[in-house]
């Protein structure tokens, strides 16, 4: 969570747009991941992030402060926005469609060619999960967010956050295996 | 190979600067939606006119409820039951009939038993009962000015005391 988040928050619901231009900085990262291992595009993660933070722009005065996190409502934006990308036919691709260079600059951090073909691997088999699966093990794995934040995220609740974690790790190691 | 090392490699992904100056200059150009009544903004026509009556209906329904708690309908031509019975004069009137017939039928018994026990009793016998039956006669008449009496005078308790 973002220091002084909530402060920020309130200023944007408020209408301020330097505000939301904070939020935009801090999140817009981890929206952006979130949508790439989910459609493996760059140019289509770079669309649906980019709807994703106008919906919140433009939709900024209904959210409500409940005490979570402001990114459990982009989340849930985001996985909106995926599933319409998918529903309107632009999500149809194969795995070997997918730009290898979307994932370029993680490959340059893994700095050997085992981690790079690691890397490459469990992103394929991440595509072939069920897309709550993938949420799961990129929201608590990748992204590092706790359960419950993760449950909000979903709209889901805490025990079925720990099932779909469960259930999605051991089909993770199945594909990889 | 350890899969959430793997995966925290992910974290790596970036997006591209230049990407992402643009998206957010074009994202603060644009003005947020005005922020009047965005439940209801939300609402179709159709869902909008059902929430209406639906409020609608619980108020008056509570009304109604409240109404009935407080007896508000009981006097009037309206109230779900009559109860033509509770009118409170012709209470009165049934309660106070009740009390006179009781009255009458324990002078009646009083008349009786005395003359019983006058007639066929001994003499201490007949003196009880003779007393009581002036008790109850001097109750029946303190009680009620309808009510016929039939009080035995001292002197008659007297005479039956010396046969």
């Amino acid at each position: 969570m973002l220091d002084g988040e909530e402060k920020l928050v309130k200023s944007a619901v408020g209408g301020d747009s330097s505000a939301f231009g904070s939020l935009y900085d801090h999140y817009q990262p981890m929206i952006y991941r979130f949508v790439l291992v989910k459609v493996g595009r760059r140019e289509d993660a770079e669309d649906i992030t980019h709807q994703v933070f106008t919906a919140a722009w433009q939709n900024i005065g209904t959210y409500a402060h409940r005490g979570h996190p402001f990114s459990s409502w982009l989340y849930r934006i985001a996985r909106n926005q995926v599933i319409d990308h998918y529903r309107a036919g632009k999500g149809e691709v194969s795995i070997d469609q997918i730009d290898p260079e979307a994932f370029a600059s993680t490959a340059d951090a893994a700095a050997d060619l085992e981690r790079k073909l690691d890397v490459e691997k469990v992103r394929r088999a991440l595509l072939a999960l069920k897309p709550e699966y993938q949420d799961v093990i990129v929201l608590r794995f990748v992204e590092d967010l706790p359960i419950k934040e993760v449950a909000e995220a979903m709209e889901r609740s805490l025990g079925a956050v720990k099932l779909m974690q469960h259930r999605a790790i051991r089909e993770l190691k199945q594909l990889l295996s | 190979m350890n899969l959430f090392e793997t995966l925290k490699q992910l974290k790596a992904i970036q997006p591209d600067p230049a990407f992402k100056e643009n998206s957010r200059r074009t994202i603060l150009a644009t003005e947020p939606a005005p922020r009047i009544l965005p439940s209801l903004k939300s609402l179709s026509p159709r869902r909008l006119i059902f929430r209406l009556v639906e409020t609608g209906a619980a108020v008056a329904l509570t009304g109604f409820f409240i109404l009935l708690l407080m007896g508000g309908l009981s006097g009037s031509k309206f109230a779900p039951v009559q109860y033509s019975s509770i009118d409170p004069t012709a209470l009165k009137a049934e309660a106070k009939a009740i009390d006179i017939q009781i009255q009458l039928a324990n002078v009646k018994y009083s008349e009786a038993a005395a003359s019983t026990a006058a007639l066929a009793g001994p003499k201490r016998p007949v003196l009880a009962a003779g007393l009581m039956a002036a008790a109850t006669a001097t109750s029946t008449e303190a009680a009620s000015s309808t009510a016929t009496t039939t009080a035995i005078s001292i002197d008659q308790a007297l005479q039956g005391l010396t046969n």
